[in-house]
């Protein structure tokens, strides 16, 4: 599959995802749709949410970014700020969610609410431009 | 003490006018309201009225009356056993829907901004400005996610499933989903409504009345009632030619002038001198003592019959011809009140009109109790009366129908008197004269079914009736339920006013001042003039209209400034404030070659006129 908005953060080099996921959270002004994990659901998560956020035909704010690696939720979303009553992303049972323009998690789409359709992914990126 | 008097009264009057000026513009809330309303002139302009853009129509426009039923069926929701929550959703999916273009547009810009924010290296201040915009841009669209819940989120599903997803990475493509599917959302909700609605047998009614001095008259809003249309009245301020009250107001103010000029005294005291004498003139032409003289006589005259035949008649004709003449003193009394400088002179121009108008009060309340006196006489004797005295009978009761017309006739001329003055002091005190209305829809007003409302209903002024400027038109939509009185949802009330450059043509006393020696025995001279004023209402402010009222023009005067009794002709340029009863000018005497200076003023009450006269 051809991703044009996504980052795929390295598996093997945790300090490196760190890295990558921090600049892209604190440096940017975007809004990213975070995919955890490695399932058929999971992949076309991604692509869908690719697509969404422009894929190679628009330029936006909007980017995709993929954790593959389920076990590195406690290192890379930790110190998160949460928009209220939304879970932690650190929950395993967060399939993806939502870092807002204010970086901040405002929506997650939840394991059993898979497979995400685009009404949702779309949502879920609409509520994150606007902020908290 | 006089000139303390007019300088203290010109104070007065200098307040209010700065008052009026700082008065702010009549502005009634026009956000979230039912009806709207849109003017029409007869150039074909349109403008939007009420609300912000003010309350003031031109006499001669057409108003359109827009029904917003979304607003409207919110209203009514709020009064029919409706659950809160399906109102308040309404309400919040129909506010955040308003936002649409703007929330469009502010993502195009967002779009663009973010491309060239992608070329300047991202700068701090650039990307607060792109954030900022961002989010409110998108905000309504989110608004309208949260508050539409699962059903709206239902919507917005499946209408994205129908959209290529490559389209919808344009974030342009998905706000514009979310705000159909909120339309979609309102319009399910919307239907909730009517159903109820038509279950609980709501029906709506919007009325219009015009307001004048002397009546509230329902008017016709095509699809709405069946009222009579009046006859089509289109006032032409441009046709200037005097009316007969004004030529007879004209005339009083030569003969006043007359007696003005051969009093000695100042230009202070000779202006209260004419207050005070047109006021008096004023009393008489009400007809009150005229009427009561005649009851007087045509009493005495009866007694005088009646005392041939018995006693008893003559006591009660007695006792009637006491209280007519007990009336007459009263009467003569507070005509001499009005004309003695004793009384008024201390007094503030505008305590003076007050106490005017205490005296006129108790002179109607008078009046009515003679009246009552009338017709308990007239029962007496027609009780005393025996068949002996069938003759007699037939005079008194022509008597007393003949004066119960002619009281009748008094009472309405003081009381016509009485509403004059009483109009102009609360014009002046900033009282609307329409406050205290009460409006009800009457059974010509169609009970209409919420989906049978029209969406709008035009109104063209000049089927309307006759109209004057400052009089009022009230809108009203009300609601109820079948077998109940319609209740009020809104009003809106507009005033009338020529809002064009229009000549106005009035006729009024002014003392003129020659300038440079004169064969005047004194420094000015009284003189019956009239004036042409142009003039334009102000759109924004009614009290400005009502108060202050400028106006610019030309002022032509009968003059006699070498006193041979022959007319020499003034004419003027002059300046009027206070609708027009103090102005001020300089003319050239025409005939005698003499520039002059004047004063003028105009009363607020008819002069000269008849109680014939009474509209």
């Amino acid at each position: 599959m051809e991703l044009f908005k996504t980052t795929i953060l390295p598996i093997d080099d945790p300090n490196l995802a760190k890295q990558i996921f921090t600049r892209m959270v604190k440096e940017q002004p975007l809004v990213l749709l975070v995919v955890v994990g490695k399932s058929d659901d999971i992949n076309d998560l991604v692509q869908l949410g690719d697509k969404l956020a422009g894929g190679n035909r628009y330029d936006t704010w909007r980017r995709v970014v993929w954790v593959r690696d389920d076990n590195q939720r406690e290192n890379l979303f930790e110190g998160l700020d949460l928009c209220e009553g939304v879970s932690s992303p650190q929950d395993s049972d967060v399939a993806a969610f939502f870092i807002d323009i204010d970086n901040k998690v405002c929506e997650t789409i939840m394991a059993n609410d898979l497979p995400a359709t685009k009404g949702r992914i779309l949502r879920g990126f609409i509520i994150a431009e606007a902020g908290a | 003490m006089k000139k303390w008097n007019i300088i203290r009264a010109l104070t007065i009057l200098l307040g209010l006018v700065l008052l009026a000026l700082l008065l702010p513009a009549d502005s009634p809330k026009s956000n979230s309201r039912a009806l709207s309303f849109q003017e029409t002139l007869r150039g074909g302009q349109a403008r939007s009225v009420g609300g912000p853009e003010g309350s003031i129509l031109d006499m001669r426009g057409t108003i359109i009356i827009h029904i917003n039923k979304d607003i409207l069926r919110e209203t009514l929701a709020q009064q029919a056993p409706v659950s809160r929550l399906l109102i308040d959703r309404i309400k919040a999916l129909r506010t955040l829907l308003e936002k649409r273009e703007e929330s469009l547009a502010d993502i195009e810009s967002a779009l663009s901004m973010w491309r060239k924010l992608d070329a300047s290296q991202r700068d701090s201040k650039a990307i607060d400005q792109f954030v900022n915009l961002l989010k409110s841009a998108a905000r309504p669209a989110a608004n309208l996610l949260v508050a539409g819940g699962p059903t709206l989120a239902r919507r917005f599903d499946l209408l994205s499933e129908s959209v290529d997803p490559e389209l919808l990475g344009n974030p342009i493509v998905g706000y514009r989903l979310v705000f159909e599917a909120g339309e979609l959302e309102l319009r399910a909700l919307r239907g909730e409504l009517d159903e109820i609605a038509r279950t609980e047998g709501v029906y709506i009614q919007l009325g219009g009345w015009l307001d004048t001095d002397r009546e509230s008259r329902p008017l016709h809003l095509p699809g709405f009632d069946e009222n009579p249309v009046p006859d089509p009245y289109d006032p032409n301020p441009y046709k200037l030619v005097f009316d007969s009250a004004q030529l007879q107001e004209l005339k009083s103010y030569a003969e006043l002038a007359k007696n003005i000029n051969a009093k000695t005294g100042n230009l202070a005291s000779n202006m209260l001198e004419a207050v005070r004498a047109l006021l008096s003139a004023a009393l008489d032409q009400t007809g009150i003592a005229d009427c009561t003289r005649f009851l007087a006589s045509k009493v005495n005259q009866a007694r005088s019959q009646a005392a041939q035949s018995a006693k008893v008649f003559e006591a009660e004709l007695e006792t009637l011809e006491r209280e007519a003449e007990d009336f007459l003193d009263y009467f003569a009394g507070l005509k001499k009140r009005c004309g003695l400088k004793s009384e008024t002179g201390s007094l503030s121009p505008e305590d003076f009109l007050q106490q005017s108008l205490n005296d006129i009060d108790s002179l109607v309340e008078r009046i009515r109790k003679l009246q009552d006196q009338l017709q308990t006489h007239k029962d007496a004797l027609e009780r005393l009366l025996g068949s002996e005295l069938r003759v007699a009978m037939v005079s008194v009761r022509d008597i007393a129908n003949q004066a119960g017309n002619c009281i009748d006739t008094a009472r309405k001329g003081a009381e016509y008197f009485k509403n004059e003055i009483q109009q102009s002091i609360a014009v002046f005190f900033c009282s609307r004269r329409f406050d205290k209305i009460a409006y009800e829809f009457s059974d010509r007003v169609f009970q209409l079914e919420f989906d049978k409302i029209p969406d709008k209903t035009e109104l063209d002024l000049k089927n309307t009736g006759f109209r004057q400027a400052g009089d009022s038109l009230l809108v009203l939509i009300g609601a109820g339920t079948r077998g109940e009185k319609a209740r009020e949802l809104e009003t809106a009330r507009f005033y009338l006013y020529y809002t064009t450059w229009h000549p106005e043509l009035k006729v009024g006393l002014i003392f003129a001042s020659p300038i440079g020696q004169s064969a005047l025995p004194k420094k000015f001279q009284a003189a019956p003039a009239y004036s042409i004023f142009f003039k334009k209402a102000s759109r924004k402010n009614v009290d400005w209209n009502e108060i202050v009222c400028p106006g610019i023009g030309i002022n032509v005067a009968a003059l006699d400034f070498d006193n041979d009794e022959s007319l020499e002709l003034g004419l003027g340029a002059v300046l009027s404030v206070l609708r027009d009863y103090v102005q001020v000018g300089y003319g050239f005497n025409i005939t005698q070659n003499k520039s002059y200076w004047f004063l003028g003023v105009r009363l607020p009450f008819p002069v000269g006129g008849s109680s014939g006269s009474i509209k």
